[in-house]
């Protein structure tokens, strides 16, 4: 009984510290857009004037030019984008403001000089835009880019030059191929080892994780990482257009959730629980759970969350490993983790979705939540 | 340089022939001790992992000697871990009996 009660304390008080750091967070990292241009005034005996609240007109003794501040939803998070302009609507540059995207996408849109795409375009007129191509590997960000200039254009030439509104629609197209079927696949497999109980689960699992790999995982590179459900807790949605497979996994998982109470990402969506599975199958790994290290997903789940929500930032401390592994792009400290993490599928089953995984460990706990309101 | 000394590089090479020959024995022993009897296709597997291992060894570490470190590690690493998981792989597969032909 004093055991329970323990228990249930440490998770009320884990909620209510990620409720905390949540608030601190929101209200920390609040900054006016007047202190966010600022690093961007350059200029003696500088003047300037708000013409609203985000397009600022500013005259030094050189020149006079007018900043735009704009943003729209990236892939970790809002990405604010600063916009130079001269007098006569030309853009001069396009630079990037604060932002939390993944560092090696971003490089991507350096590497192929994707913001100097915009320069000498006339914000005035719309038909020019077309001609800003998405940057492919970094779709998200870089239409998220454009969407901020696009919006940034439309307040320009509504509120300083009085034209119609709606002239600057942003990039909106519905991408559904491959990645999409292979998710809703999965579901029907799923769905079909429910209903048709002479269907073998184990090797239906096994087949579906393993079409997750290939597909999901090495092909599309589409997996549930742990800074998009920070991302989304903090609210910032990933534009569904571009986000579907992403959507329609972490929804199919949330309503299997609620209905079975069990966890269909981790167990048949997860391309790298079947990378884990294949090494898995392959050595015959120890599938004994060592009950003493269970609590590590737990506390280091809770760390990045709080930590996050803290800075704000879903990307600080986003330590899955998927995009080493499927995109080969990641930092030092997560190859060296997914490098350890494969030796040891050798021995162990599942060691990143057993005691590391922080994605596995937020759909457990709802579960758990789920079964302490609904028991039955 | 040892590999382009007239003497030393000749014997470098049968050193290490010696060294690969003394390993393909203690391996037959090995697997003799174990009391596993492999067929001539699970032998060819083994010799091609342990030829593929050292390709992969050899091929990093030039990759370092010609002051490409990084690029050697991330060979090293991204290879050697296929090679391990492969091993292991190769391992539970050669201790599984072989089933006898039925004539």
């Amino acid at each position: 009984m004093n055991q329970l009660f323990t228990h249930k304390l440490t998770k009320g008080l884990a909620l209510i510290g990620l409720c905390f750091c949540w608030l601190v967070g929101y209200y920390l990292n609040k900054s006016s857009q007047e202190q966010r241009l600022e690093p961007y005034m350059n200029g003696d005996n500088l003047t300037f004037e708000s013409v609203t609240a985000n397009i600022y007109s500013i005259n030094d003794q050189a020149s006079s030019y007018h900043l735009l501040a704009t943003e729209a939803k990236g892939y970790g998070g809002i990405i604010q984008v600063i916009i130079k302009t001269n007098t006569a609507g030309i853009i001069d540059r396009v630079i990037l403001g604060e932002h939390n995207e993944t560092p090696s996408y971003l490089n991507k849109l350096i590497n192929k000089k994707y913001l100097e795409q915009f320069e000498n375009l006339p914000i005035t007129d719309p038909n020019y835009f077309g001609s800003v191509n998405a940057i492919s590997g970094a779709t998200t960000s870089s239409t998220a880019i454009k969407n901020a200039v696009l919006l940034a254009a439309e307040e320009y030439n509504v509120e300083v030059l009085q034209q119609e509104a709606g002239q600057f629609k942003p990039t909106i197209m519905y991408q559904f191929g491959l990645a999409e079927v292979t998710a809703i696949a999965l579901l029907l497999v799923y769905f079909l080892v429910r209903v048709i109980r002479k269907v073998p689960q184990k090797r239906m699992q096994q087949f579906a994780t393993l079409i997750s790999l290939i597909l999901l995982g090495f092909v599309f590179n589409q997996s549930i990482g742990l800074s998009r459900l920070v991302g989304m807790l903090s609210g910032w949605l990933p534009p569904l257009a571009i986000n579907l497979a992403f959507y329609l996994l972490l929804g199919s998982t949330l309503v299997i959730i609620l209905w079975k109470k069990e966890n269909f990402y981790c167990q048949w969506a997860c391309p790298f629980g079947g990378a884990q599975n294949a090494i898995s199958s392959l050595t015959n790994a120890n599938k004994k759970m060592i009950h003493q290290l269970t609590w590590i997903p737990k506390l280091f789940t809770w760390l990045a969350l709080a930590i996050a929500f803290l800075f704000r930032s879903p990307e600080l401390t986003d330590y899955t490993i998927f995009s080493a592994l499927f995109d080969f792009t990641a930092g030092d400290f997560i190859f060296i983790l997914l490098a350890i993490t494969m030796m040891t599928s050798i021995f162990l089953h599942r060691p990143w979705c057993r005691y590391l995984c922080p994605v596995g460990e937020i759909f457990n706990t709802l579960i758990a939540i789920h079964k302490a309101i609904l028991p039955k | 340089m040892l590999l382009q000394s007239t003497i030393m590089g000749p014997l470098f090479w049968m050193l290490l022939g010696i060294i690969q020959l003394a390993f393909f024995v203690g391996l037959r022993l090995f697997f003799k001790d174990k009391g596993l009897q492999l067929s001539w296709f699970r032998w060819s597997l083994v010799a091609g992992w342990w030829l593929t291992t050292n390709i992969t060894v050899a091929a990093a570490f030039t990759l370092i000697g010609e002051n490409e470190s990084r690029a050697g590690t991330y060979f090293l690493a991204f290879f050697g871990i296929g090679l391990l998981i492969g091993g292991a792989a190769l391992w539970t597969f050669i201790k599984k009996p072989i089933k006898p032909v039925n004539k």
